[in-house]
Protein backbone atom coordinates (compact mmCIF):
# COMPACT_ATOMS: atom_id res chain seq x y z
CA UNK A 1 0.00 0.00 0.00
CA UNK A 2 1.53 3.26 -1.16
CA UNK A 3 0.99 6.14 1.27
CA UNK A 4 1.74 9.83 0.79
CA UNK A 5 2.50 11.45 4.13
CA UNK A 6 2.37 15.16 4.92
CA UNK A 7 3.90 16.86 7.97
CA UNK A 8 3.42 20.56 8.75
CA UNK A 9 2.80 20.74 12.49
CA UNK A 10 5.32 23.45 13.27
CA UNK A 11 8.45 24.77 11.56
CA UNK A 12 9.13 21.99 9.07
CA UNK A 13 7.27 21.04 5.93
CA UNK A 14 7.70 17.39 4.97
CA UNK A 15 6.35 15.07 2.30
CA UNK A 16 7.14 11.36 1.98
CA UNK A 17 6.08 8.34 -0.02
CA UNK A 18 6.20 5.15 1.98
CA UNK A 19 5.16 1.67 0.88
CA UNK A 20 3.60 -0.74 3.38
CA UNK A 21 4.49 1.37 6.39
CA UNK A 22 8.25 1.02 6.15
CA UNK A 23 9.72 1.16 2.63
CA UNK A 24 10.62 4.82 2.20
CA UNK A 25 10.54 5.61 -1.53
CA UNK A 26 11.21 9.28 -0.97
CA UNK A 27 11.17 11.73 1.88
CA UNK A 28 11.54 15.46 1.55
CA UNK A 29 11.83 18.04 4.26
CA UNK A 30 12.15 21.76 4.05
CA UNK A 31 13.31 23.26 7.24
CA UNK A 32 12.19 26.83 7.45
CA UNK A 33 15.08 27.75 9.69
CA UNK A 34 16.98 29.74 7.01
CA UNK A 35 13.78 31.56 6.16
CA UNK A 36 13.21 32.45 9.80
CA UNK A 37 16.83 33.36 10.37
CA UNK A 38 16.45 36.15 7.87
CA UNK A 39 13.73 37.58 10.07
CA UNK A 40 15.44 36.72 13.35
CA UNK A 41 12.94 34.15 14.56
CA UNK A 42 9.93 32.07 13.73
CA UNK A 43 7.36 34.16 11.97
CA UNK A 44 3.97 32.44 12.21
CA UNK A 45 2.53 34.17 9.20
CA UNK A 46 5.65 33.40 7.22
CA UNK A 47 5.60 29.84 8.58
CA UNK A 48 2.08 29.29 7.26
CA UNK A 49 2.83 31.03 4.00
CA UNK A 50 6.07 29.10 3.65
CA UNK A 51 4.24 25.82 4.15
CA UNK A 52 1.80 26.90 1.41
CA UNK A 53 4.57 27.90 -0.95
CA UNK A 54 6.67 24.77 -0.62
CA UNK A 55 4.15 22.03 -0.05
CA UNK A 56 3.02 21.43 -3.64
CA UNK A 57 6.60 21.64 -4.88
CA UNK A 58 7.64 19.15 -2.21
CA UNK A 59 4.83 16.77 -3.20
CA UNK A 60 5.95 16.96 -6.82
CA UNK A 61 9.60 16.38 -5.90
CA UNK A 62 8.76 13.45 -3.63
CA UNK A 63 6.58 11.84 -6.32
CA UNK A 64 9.25 12.32 -8.97
CA UNK A 65 11.94 10.82 -6.75
CA UNK A 66 9.70 7.84 -6.05
CA UNK A 67 9.30 7.26 -9.81
CA UNK A 68 5.96 8.94 -10.37
CA UNK A 69 6.56 12.10 -12.44
CA UNK A 70 3.42 14.22 -12.67
CA UNK A 71 3.44 14.17 -16.49
CA UNK A 72 2.84 10.40 -16.30
CA UNK A 73 -0.59 11.02 -14.80
CA UNK A 74 -2.00 10.64 -11.31
CA UNK A 75 0.32 8.65 -9.02
CA UNK A 76 -0.83 5.25 -7.70
CA UNK A 77 -1.16 6.60 -4.15
CA UNK A 78 -3.49 4.38 -2.08
CA UNK A 79 -3.80 6.67 0.92
CA UNK A 80 -2.99 10.26 1.88
CA UNK A 81 -1.92 10.52 5.54
CA UNK A 82 -1.56 13.90 7.21
CA UNK A 83 -0.47 15.03 10.67
CA UNK A 84 -3.60 16.91 11.80
CA UNK A 85 -2.64 17.34 15.49
CA UNK A 86 -1.04 18.61 17.68
CA UNK A 87 0.71 21.74 16.47
CA UNK A 88 0.39 25.34 15.42
CA UNK A 89 -3.12 25.58 14.01
CA UNK A 90 -2.28 27.72 10.96
CA UNK A 91 0.55 25.41 9.95
CA UNK A 92 -1.58 22.29 10.50
CA UNK A 93 -4.32 23.69 8.29
CA UNK A 94 -1.92 24.16 5.38
CA UNK A 95 -0.86 20.50 5.49
CA UNK A 96 -4.42 19.29 6.01
CA UNK A 97 -5.78 21.36 3.13
CA UNK A 98 -3.04 20.15 0.81
CA UNK A 99 -3.74 16.55 1.87
CA UNK A 100 -7.45 16.96 1.17
CA UNK A 101 -6.73 18.38 -2.28
CA UNK A 102 -4.45 15.46 -3.18
CA UNK A 103 -6.92 12.90 -1.83
CA UNK A 104 -9.77 14.47 -3.77
CA UNK A 105 -7.78 14.84 -6.99
CA UNK A 106 -6.42 11.29 -6.91
CA UNK A 107 -9.51 9.61 -5.52
CA UNK A 108 -7.48 8.31 -2.57
CA UNK A 109 -8.78 8.07 1.00
CA UNK A 110 -7.57 10.58 3.59
CA UNK A 111 -6.37 9.71 7.08
CA UNK A 112 -5.36 12.09 9.88
CA UNK A 113 -2.65 10.91 12.25
CA UNK A 114 -1.34 12.26 15.53
CA UNK A 115 2.16 13.72 15.15
CA UNK A 116 3.28 12.44 18.58
CA UNK A 117 1.98 8.93 17.91
CA UNK A 118 3.88 8.99 14.61
CA UNK A 119 7.10 9.72 16.53
CA UNK A 120 6.46 6.56 18.56
CA UNK A 121 5.77 4.52 15.42
CA UNK A 122 9.01 5.72 13.82
CA UNK A 123 10.91 3.45 16.23
CA UNK A 124 9.49 0.45 14.38
CA UNK A 125 10.66 1.66 10.97
CA UNK A 126 13.98 0.39 9.70
CA UNK A 127 14.65 3.48 7.70
CA UNK A 128 17.49 2.24 5.50
CA UNK A 129 17.66 -0.40 2.78
CA UNK A 130 16.76 -3.19 3.11
CA UNK A 131 13.80 -1.47 4.71
CA UNK A 132 11.75 -3.38 7.17
CA UNK A 133 9.38 -3.16 10.04
CA UNK A 134 9.81 -4.35 13.59
CA UNK A 135 6.54 -6.27 14.06
CA UNK A 136 3.98 -4.64 16.33
CA UNK A 137 3.78 -7.87 18.34
CA UNK A 138 7.48 -7.55 19.16
CA UNK A 139 7.39 -3.88 20.27
CA UNK A 140 3.92 -3.63 21.82
CA UNK A 141 2.69 -3.32 24.46
CA UNK A 142 5.35 -0.83 25.47
CA UNK A 143 5.96 2.27 27.49
CA UNK A 144 6.71 5.13 25.10
CA UNK A 145 8.76 8.19 25.97
CA UNK A 146 8.46 11.04 23.47
CA UNK A 147 11.11 13.70 23.95
CA UNK A 148 11.40 16.66 21.59
CA UNK A 149 11.35 20.43 21.36
CA UNK A 150 7.61 20.59 21.83
CA UNK A 151 6.77 17.36 23.62
CA UNK A 152 7.83 15.42 26.71
CA UNK A 153 5.44 12.65 27.66
CA UNK A 154 5.13 9.01 28.67
CA UNK A 155 2.48 6.75 27.19
CA UNK A 156 1.33 3.19 27.73
CA UNK A 157 1.14 2.08 24.10
CA UNK A 158 -1.01 -0.94 23.27
CA UNK A 159 -1.39 -0.58 19.49
CA UNK A 160 0.15 1.89 17.04
CA UNK A 161 -3.03 3.92 17.32
CA UNK A 162 -3.75 3.72 21.04
CA UNK A 163 -1.49 5.43 23.53
CA UNK A 164 -2.63 6.22 27.07
CA UNK A 165 -0.92 9.27 28.55
CA UNK A 166 0.70 8.33 31.86
CA UNK A 167 3.05 11.27 32.37
CA UNK A 168 3.85 14.66 30.85
CA UNK A 169 5.87 17.77 31.47
CA UNK A 170 4.32 20.30 33.79
CA UNK A 171 6.30 23.14 32.24
CA UNK A 172 9.06 22.98 29.62
CA UNK A 173 9.58 20.24 27.06
CA UNK A 174 12.99 18.63 27.38
CA UNK A 175 14.13 19.86 23.95
CA UNK A 176 13.10 23.32 25.02
CA UNK A 177 15.17 22.95 28.20
CA UNK A 178 18.15 22.14 25.97
CA UNK A 179 17.37 25.19 23.80
CA UNK A 180 17.09 27.51 26.79
CA UNK A 181 20.19 26.19 28.55
CA UNK A 182 22.08 26.64 25.28
CA UNK A 183 20.76 30.19 25.02
CA UNK A 184 21.89 30.97 28.60
CA UNK A 185 25.35 29.57 27.83
CA UNK A 186 25.51 31.46 24.52
CA UNK A 187 25.90 28.26 22.52
CA UNK A 188 23.37 28.87 19.77
CA UNK A 189 20.51 26.84 18.34
CA UNK A 190 19.24 24.12 18.24
CA UNK A 191 20.10 23.33 21.85
CA UNK A 192 20.36 19.52 21.72
CA UNK A 193 23.31 19.14 19.35
CA UNK A 194 25.13 22.29 20.55
CA UNK A 195 24.92 21.25 24.23
CA UNK A 196 26.15 17.74 23.38
CA UNK A 197 29.03 19.18 21.40
CA UNK A 198 29.94 21.64 24.15
CA UNK A 199 29.73 18.82 26.72
CA UNK A 200 32.47 16.79 25.06
CA UNK A 201 35.39 16.61 27.45
CA UNK A 202 33.32 18.22 30.20
CA UNK A 203 32.87 16.67 33.63
CA UNK A 204 29.23 15.54 34.06
CA UNK A 205 29.68 15.59 37.86
CA UNK A 206 31.15 19.08 38.02
CA UNK A 207 27.86 20.79 38.85
CA UNK A 208 25.11 19.11 40.90
CA UNK A 209 22.10 20.39 38.98
CA UNK A 210 18.71 19.45 40.45
CA UNK A 211 16.98 16.29 39.28
CA UNK A 212 13.33 17.22 39.58
CA UNK A 213 11.54 13.92 40.10
CA UNK A 214 8.38 15.29 41.79
CA UNK A 215 6.49 12.83 44.05
CA UNK A 216 8.00 9.33 44.38
CA UNK A 217 5.30 7.80 42.19
CA UNK A 218 4.99 10.68 39.72
CA UNK A 219 5.58 10.08 36.03
CA UNK A 220 5.36 13.80 35.24
CA UNK A 221 8.34 15.96 34.36
CA UNK A 222 9.50 19.44 35.28
CA UNK A 223 12.46 21.07 33.59
CA UNK A 224 11.88 24.59 34.79
CA UNK A 225 14.00 24.16 37.94
CA UNK A 226 17.11 22.98 36.14
CA UNK A 227 16.76 25.83 33.66
CA UNK A 228 16.77 28.29 36.56
CA UNK A 229 19.69 26.46 38.16
CA UNK A 230 21.72 26.76 34.95
CA UNK A 231 20.87 30.46 34.83
CA UNK A 232 22.04 31.05 38.40
CA UNK A 233 25.13 28.90 37.99
CA UNK A 234 26.18 30.53 34.74
CA UNK A 235 25.41 34.12 35.60
CA UNK A 236 25.56 34.34 39.37
CA UNK A 237 23.06 35.70 41.83
CA UNK A 238 21.92 38.73 39.90
CA UNK A 239 21.08 36.62 36.89
CA UNK A 240 19.04 38.49 34.39
CA UNK A 241 18.58 38.49 30.71
CA UNK A 242 21.69 39.90 29.08
CA UNK A 243 23.84 39.37 32.16
CA UNK A 244 27.29 38.07 31.19
CA UNK A 245 28.56 34.58 32.02
CA UNK A 246 30.56 34.38 35.24
CA UNK A 247 34.28 34.77 34.59
CA UNK A 248 36.09 31.43 34.56
CA UNK A 249 32.89 29.47 33.94
CA UNK A 250 33.73 26.09 32.43
CA UNK A 251 31.03 25.81 29.79
CA UNK A 252 31.98 22.20 28.94
CA UNK A 253 31.43 21.16 32.57
CA UNK A 254 28.12 23.01 32.79
CA UNK A 255 26.91 21.51 29.51
CA UNK A 256 27.96 17.98 30.53
CA UNK A 257 26.42 18.33 34.00
CA UNK A 258 23.19 19.70 32.53
CA UNK A 259 22.96 16.88 30.03
CA UNK A 260 23.70 14.31 32.73
CA UNK A 261 20.99 15.70 35.03
CA UNK A 262 18.38 15.76 32.25
CA UNK A 263 19.25 12.23 31.15
CA UNK A 264 19.08 11.03 34.79
CA UNK A 265 15.53 12.33 35.03
CA UNK A 266 14.42 10.85 31.70
CA UNK A 267 15.88 7.45 32.52
CA UNK A 268 14.45 7.41 36.06
CA UNK A 269 10.96 8.34 34.84
CA UNK A 270 11.12 5.68 32.15
CA UNK A 271 12.25 3.13 34.75
CA UNK A 272 9.32 4.03 37.01
CA UNK A 273 6.87 3.83 34.13
CA UNK A 274 8.17 0.50 32.92
CA UNK A 275 7.89 -0.98 36.42
CA UNK A 276 4.43 0.41 37.03
CA UNK A 277 3.14 -0.83 33.68
CA UNK A 278 5.09 -4.10 34.01
CA UNK A 279 6.29 -3.46 30.47
CA UNK A 280 8.83 -5.63 28.69
CA UNK A 281 9.52 -3.02 26.02
CA UNK A 282 10.09 0.71 25.78
CA UNK A 283 10.08 3.12 22.85
CA UNK A 284 12.06 6.35 23.05
CA UNK A 285 11.39 8.76 20.18
CA UNK A 286 11.55 12.43 19.16
CA UNK A 287 14.48 14.74 18.54
CA UNK A 288 16.08 14.22 21.97
CA UNK A 289 16.12 10.44 21.29
CA UNK A 290 19.13 11.22 19.09
CA UNK A 291 21.13 12.21 22.19
CA UNK A 292 24.10 9.87 22.65
CA UNK A 293 24.33 10.19 26.41
CA UNK A 294 20.64 9.24 26.63
CA UNK A 295 21.06 6.26 24.30
CA UNK A 296 24.04 4.97 26.27
CA UNK A 297 22.06 5.16 29.51
CA UNK A 298 19.05 3.50 27.91
CA UNK A 299 21.24 0.56 26.94
CA UNK A 300 22.20 0.19 30.60
CA UNK A 301 18.58 0.47 31.67
CA UNK A 302 17.67 -2.20 29.15
CA UNK A 303 20.16 -4.57 30.72
CA UNK A 304 19.28 -3.84 34.35
CA UNK A 305 15.51 -3.97 33.81
CA UNK A 306 15.59 -6.79 31.23
CA UNK A 307 13.86 -4.44 28.86
CA UNK A 308 13.75 -4.22 25.08
CA UNK A 309 14.34 -0.60 24.08
CA UNK A 310 13.52 0.69 20.61
CA UNK A 311 14.40 4.04 19.14
CA UNK A 312 14.19 5.46 15.64
CA UNK A 313 16.98 5.69 13.15
CA UNK A 314 18.69 9.06 13.64
CA UNK A 315 17.16 10.30 10.35
CA UNK A 316 13.66 9.77 11.82
CA UNK A 317 14.16 11.35 15.25
CA UNK A 318 13.35 14.89 14.25
CA UNK A 319 10.10 15.88 12.54
CA UNK A 320 9.60 14.13 9.21
CA UNK A 321 6.80 12.96 6.93
CA UNK A 322 7.94 9.33 6.55
CA UNK A 323 6.69 8.55 10.06
CA UNK A 324 3.34 10.17 9.20
CA UNK A 325 2.97 7.99 6.09
CA UNK A 326 4.15 4.94 8.05
CA UNK A 327 1.66 5.40 10.87
CA UNK A 328 -1.07 6.21 8.33
CA UNK A 329 -0.58 2.76 6.81
CA UNK A 330 -0.76 1.05 10.21
CA UNK A 331 -3.88 2.92 11.31
CA UNK A 332 -5.57 2.12 8.00
CA UNK A 333 -4.76 -1.54 8.63
CA UNK A 334 -6.18 -1.19 12.16
CA UNK A 335 -9.43 -0.01 10.54
CA UNK A 336 -9.32 3.75 11.17
CA UNK A 337 -11.24 5.77 8.56
CA UNK A 338 -11.62 9.54 8.07
CA UNK A 339 -13.22 11.64 5.36
CA UNK A 340 -12.75 15.10 3.87
CA UNK A 341 -14.46 16.74 6.85
CA UNK A 342 -11.37 15.99 8.98
CA UNK A 343 -10.36 18.89 11.25
CA UNK A 344 -6.99 20.08 12.56
CA UNK A 345 -6.48 20.27 16.32
CA UNK A 346 -3.87 22.31 18.15
CA UNK A 347 -3.74 19.79 21.00
CA UNK A 348 -3.97 16.02 21.19
CA UNK A 349 -7.36 14.98 22.53
CA UNK A 350 -6.57 12.75 25.47
CA UNK B 1 -1.87 60.72 26.43
CA UNK B 2 -1.13 61.30 30.09
CA UNK B 3 -3.27 59.36 32.51
CA UNK B 4 -3.74 60.08 36.19
CA UNK B 5 -1.61 57.77 38.24
CA UNK B 6 -4.53 56.20 39.98
CA UNK B 7 -6.02 55.06 36.69
CA UNK B 8 -3.81 52.02 37.08
CA UNK B 9 -4.38 49.50 39.86
CA UNK B 10 -1.30 47.76 41.15
CA UNK B 11 -0.77 44.85 43.52
CA UNK B 12 2.69 43.72 44.49
CA UNK B 13 2.69 40.19 45.86
CA UNK B 14 5.31 37.67 46.73
CA UNK B 15 5.33 33.91 46.51
CA UNK B 16 7.55 31.54 48.48
CA UNK B 17 7.11 28.54 46.18
CA UNK B 18 5.74 27.34 42.84
CA UNK B 19 2.74 25.95 44.77
CA UNK B 20 1.99 29.40 46.15
CA UNK B 21 2.35 30.95 42.69
CA UNK B 22 -0.20 28.40 41.44
CA UNK B 23 -2.54 29.32 44.28
CA UNK B 24 -2.33 33.07 43.58
CA UNK B 25 -2.95 32.47 39.89
CA UNK B 26 -5.81 30.06 40.63
CA UNK B 27 -7.64 32.80 42.54
CA UNK B 28 -7.16 35.15 39.62
CA UNK B 29 -8.36 32.49 37.18
CA UNK B 30 -11.58 31.97 39.09
CA UNK B 31 -12.36 35.69 38.68
CA UNK B 32 -11.93 35.82 34.90
CA UNK B 33 -14.98 36.33 32.71
CA UNK B 34 -13.63 35.95 29.18
CA UNK B 35 -11.99 38.41 26.82
CA UNK B 36 -9.13 39.17 29.23
CA UNK B 37 -5.47 39.26 28.27
CA UNK B 38 -2.96 38.25 30.95
CA UNK B 39 0.49 39.52 29.98
CA UNK B 40 3.25 37.62 31.77
CA UNK B 41 6.73 39.12 31.96
CA UNK B 42 9.84 37.71 33.56
CA UNK B 43 13.10 35.96 32.87
CA UNK B 44 13.70 32.29 32.19
CA UNK B 45 12.58 30.35 35.25
CA UNK B 46 10.62 33.22 36.82
CA UNK B 47 7.46 31.10 36.89
CA UNK B 48 5.39 32.16 33.86
CA UNK B 49 4.28 28.64 32.91
CA UNK B 50 3.69 27.78 36.59
CA UNK B 51 1.47 30.86 36.84
CA UNK B 52 -0.45 29.76 33.76
CA UNK B 53 -1.11 26.35 35.34
CA UNK B 54 -2.70 28.02 38.34
CA UNK B 55 -4.74 30.32 36.13
CA UNK B 56 -6.09 27.35 34.18
CA UNK B 57 -6.89 25.54 37.41
CA UNK B 58 -8.91 28.57 38.52
CA UNK B 59 -10.66 28.48 35.17
CA UNK B 60 -11.75 24.91 35.85
CA UNK B 61 -9.51 23.07 33.42
CA UNK B 62 -9.91 19.39 34.26
CA UNK B 63 -6.83 17.88 32.67
CA UNK B 64 -3.97 19.95 34.04
CA UNK B 65 -1.53 17.85 32.06
CA UNK B 66 -2.53 19.81 28.99
CA UNK B 67 -0.75 22.89 30.37
CA UNK B 68 2.89 23.20 29.42
CA UNK B 69 5.21 25.71 27.85
CA UNK B 70 4.17 26.65 24.30
CA UNK B 71 7.62 27.97 23.41
CA UNK B 72 8.08 25.51 20.58
CA UNK B 73 4.67 25.53 18.97
CA UNK B 74 3.86 29.17 19.94
CA UNK B 75 0.21 28.58 20.92
CA UNK B 76 -1.58 26.06 23.13
CA UNK B 77 -5.37 25.95 23.46
CA UNK B 78 -6.97 24.55 26.62
CA UNK B 79 -10.68 23.66 27.01
CA UNK B 80 -11.32 25.25 30.43
CA UNK B 81 -14.56 26.94 31.60
CA UNK B 82 -13.54 29.56 29.05
CA UNK B 83 -11.19 28.62 26.22
CA UNK B 84 -7.63 29.55 27.18
CA UNK B 85 -5.16 30.51 24.47
CA UNK B 86 -1.63 30.23 25.85
CA UNK B 87 0.97 32.03 23.74
CA UNK B 88 4.72 32.31 24.06
CA UNK B 89 6.59 35.18 22.43
CA UNK B 90 10.04 33.80 23.36
CA UNK B 91 10.80 32.73 19.79
CA UNK B 92 9.09 35.71 18.15
CA UNK B 93 11.12 38.58 16.77
CA UNK B 94 8.40 41.19 16.63
CA UNK B 95 4.93 42.02 17.86
CA UNK B 96 3.48 41.76 14.35
CA UNK B 97 4.19 38.03 14.47
CA UNK B 98 1.92 37.57 17.46
CA UNK B 99 -0.78 39.56 15.72
CA UNK B 100 -0.45 37.12 12.81
CA UNK B 101 -1.42 34.27 15.12
CA UNK B 102 -4.87 35.85 15.27
CA UNK B 103 -4.99 36.62 18.96
CA UNK B 104 -7.23 39.67 18.52
CA UNK B 105 -9.97 37.43 17.15
CA UNK B 106 -9.64 35.24 20.24
CA UNK B 107 -10.26 38.21 22.54
CA UNK B 108 -13.35 39.16 20.56
CA UNK B 109 -14.58 35.57 20.84
CA UNK B 110 -14.44 35.73 24.65
CA UNK B 111 -11.42 33.52 25.25
CA UNK B 112 -8.83 34.15 27.95
CA UNK B 113 -5.40 34.94 26.55
CA UNK B 114 -2.20 34.26 28.42
CA UNK B 115 1.00 35.52 26.85
CA UNK B 116 4.46 34.61 28.10
CA UNK B 117 7.30 37.04 27.33
CA UNK B 118 4.58 39.66 26.80
CA UNK B 119 7.10 42.52 27.09
CA UNK B 120 8.45 41.49 23.68
CA UNK B 121 5.08 42.12 22.05
CA UNK B 122 3.59 44.77 24.32
CA UNK B 123 2.73 47.21 21.56
CA UNK B 124 0.07 44.97 20.03
CA UNK B 125 -1.52 43.94 23.32
CA UNK B 126 -4.78 45.56 24.43
CA UNK B 127 -4.63 48.43 26.90
CA UNK B 128 -7.08 46.51 29.11
CA UNK B 129 -4.57 43.73 29.73
CA UNK B 130 -3.39 42.64 33.16
CA UNK B 131 0.38 42.81 33.45
CA UNK B 132 2.02 40.28 35.73
CA UNK B 133 5.72 40.89 36.23
CA UNK B 134 7.48 37.92 37.81
CA UNK B 135 10.99 38.39 39.12
CA UNK B 136 13.67 36.93 41.33
CA UNK B 137 14.09 38.91 44.56
CA UNK B 138 17.33 40.84 44.45
CA UNK B 139 20.05 40.36 47.02
CA UNK B 140 18.80 36.95 48.09
CA UNK B 141 20.51 33.65 47.46
CA UNK B 142 18.92 31.72 44.60
CA UNK B 143 15.76 30.04 45.75
CA UNK B 144 12.09 29.51 45.12
CA UNK B 145 10.84 32.95 46.18
CA UNK B 146 9.43 35.18 43.44
CA UNK B 147 7.98 38.66 43.32
CA UNK B 148 4.74 39.10 41.39
CA UNK B 149 3.62 42.60 40.49
CA UNK B 150 0.12 42.85 39.02
CA UNK B 151 -0.98 46.01 37.23
CA UNK B 152 -3.88 46.95 35.01
CA UNK B 153 -6.43 49.66 34.33
CA UNK B 154 -8.32 50.31 37.54
CA UNK B 155 -11.72 50.26 35.82
CA UNK B 156 -11.00 46.75 34.55
CA UNK B 157 -8.83 45.24 37.25
CA UNK B 158 -9.20 47.38 40.40
CA UNK B 159 -11.92 45.33 42.10
CA UNK B 160 -10.39 42.02 41.21
CA UNK B 161 -6.91 42.97 42.38
CA UNK B 162 -8.33 44.29 45.64
CA UNK B 163 -10.18 41.01 46.13
CA UNK B 164 -7.00 39.07 45.46
CA UNK B 165 -5.00 41.21 47.85
CA UNK B 166 -7.76 40.90 50.47
CA UNK B 167 -7.87 37.14 50.18
CA UNK B 168 -4.16 37.03 50.90
CA UNK B 169 -4.25 39.41 53.84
Amino acid sequence: MLVLGIESTCDETGVALVDDGCRILSTRLISQVPLHERFGGVVPEIASRAHVEVITRLVEAALREAGFPPEAGPPPVDLVAVAHRPGLIGSLLVGLTAAKCMALAWGAPLLGVDHVHAHIYSAAMRARPPFGLVPAAEVLPAVSLVVSGGHTALYASSTWGSHRLIGATTDDAVGEAFDKAAAILGLGYPGGPVISRAAEGGDPKAVAFPRTLLEPDSLDFSFSGIKTAVLYHAKGQDAGRGAPLRPGLKVADVAASFEEAVVDVLVEKLRRAVRREAAAAAVVAGGVAANRRLRARLERLARSERLRVYYPDLSLCTDNAAMIAGLGFQLWEEGLRHDLSLDAHAMTVR
Amino acid sequence: MVRPRDAVARWPASSSSPAETVEIARRLGSRLEGGETIALEGDLGAGKTTFTRGLCEGLGLEDMRLVSSPTYVLEHIYPARLPVHHYDAYRLASAAELAALGFQERIAAGAVLVIEWADKVAEVLPEERLRVELSFPEGEPPGLRRLLVFSGLRRVWGARLEALAGARA
